[in-house]
């Protein structure tokens, strides 16, 4: 049930909204955490801060100077500039599937002709089960399948050796 | 407050007619409560209104939008495809970044180029006491509009990166900054 004093509360709208998995029956809310300003990126590879490829203008001002990003990586959106963010945290790109020895993440992204926009991050945490944080939102557990109407279809796995 | 453009271009030409005749009254009905796009709020009749300049440009304003008091802001935006008029500043910033935030809401990536971003950008110095007001609540998105709007950097190239030495600075960027308008108004 959505209620105002519940924390949860705007992330249950987004499901509601632009999701049709998981549904908000689906998430174990006694497990999700508070929203905090982290994303989905810094939740998956374990550095909770909001990464996001800097604003800079045509003379190289950094607008968003807020946000996590590193200079040697490309200012675009793009899931390949996230992946080289993910290589510099010594992940590396793999095939999808449980490997117990290994911390596993997915990259989602939306394709059109031009371009191939980072969307989504989620870390692998059993063979059939994946957390992820909801934008500025909760960060909940759920199956591989999820589905937003922001998310696309497209997948890159990447894993690293589990310390 | 937010109101239906075309409905409110009248009361707006009646609120103006007011203040030119030096009646200082509220025109009938104009106090009616709204609703749209979701922001409800009851109009305000601002007797100061009417006592802005010339008649002519009162009558300017009535048509083609409508104005604060010493400000270049205007009381109009477009949220969420709609035309309103809203009754402030503080009213038309609020509904705006609302917009704006639930435009966000779920995304991995902020969206900082959408029109509600740009219109509260556009509302220059007047939003800049909100923006503070906000980034003290916790919300760091705003060191983007206060940049765009001041042309200042309160943040340094070592805090990059750095949250909460950014948000820091801008909160003190704008105590200052608030101190300097009240000495500017006690002159």
């Amino acid at each position: 049930m959505v209620t105002n004093d519940d924390k949860h509360a705007a992330t249950k709208r987004l499901l509601k909204r632009a999701f049709t998995k998981p549904t908000v029956d689906e998430v174990d809310w006694e497990n999700a955490s508070d929203p905090k300003r982290y994303n989905c990126f810094g939740f998956a590879i374990g550095i909770l801060k909001w990464w996001q490829p800097y604003n800079r203008d045509r003379n190289g001002t950094i607008l968003n100077p807020h946000d996590c990003w590193s200079r040697e990586l490309p200012s675009n959106n793009s899931v390949d500039a996230f992946v080289k963010a993910a290589e510099l945290h010594g992940f590396q790109i793999c095939e999808k599937g449980w490997e117990p020895e290994f911390e596993k993440i997915v990259l989602f992204f939306a394709a059109d002709a031009t371009e191939r926009s980072f969307t989504h991050a989620a870390r692998q945490v059993s063979p059939s089960r994946w957390k992820s944080k909801l934008g500025k939102e909760s960060d909940i557990e759920h199956d591989e399948g999820i589905s937003c109407t922001h998310y696309g279809d497209g997948r890159i796995y990447m894993k690293r050796q589990r310390i | 407050m937010a109101t239906n453009f075309d409905n409110l271009k009248t009361k707006v030409a009646m609120t103006a007619l007011g203040g030119v005749l030096g009646q200082g009254l509220p025109p009938r009905g104009f106090e009616q409560s709204s609703t749209a796009v979701g922001i409800s709020a009851t109009s305000q009749w601002s007797p100061s209104v009417g006592v802005i300049g010339s008649e002519t440009r009162i009558a300017h304003e009535a048509l083609s939008g409508v104005r604060t008091l010493n400000s270049g802001c205007y009381l109009t935006a477009i949220v969420e495809g709609a035309n309103h008029v809203f009754a402030s500043t503080r009213e038309k910033f609020e509904a705006l970044a609302q917009s704006w935030e639930d435009y966000n809401l779920g995304r991995s990536v902020i969206d900082y180029h959408d029109f509600a971003m740009q219109q509260i950008i556009g509302m220059g110095a007047d939003v800049v006491p909100f923006l503070i007001e906000r980034l003290a609540a916790g919300q760091s998105d705003w060191v983007y509009a206060l940049k765009s709007i001041t042309g200042q950097e309160a943040d340094t190239p070592d805090m990059l990166g750095d949250e909460d030495r950014v948000v820091s600075a801008w909160i003190e960027w704008g105590r200052r900054d608030g101190d300097k308008r009240r000495q500017a108004r006690s002159y």
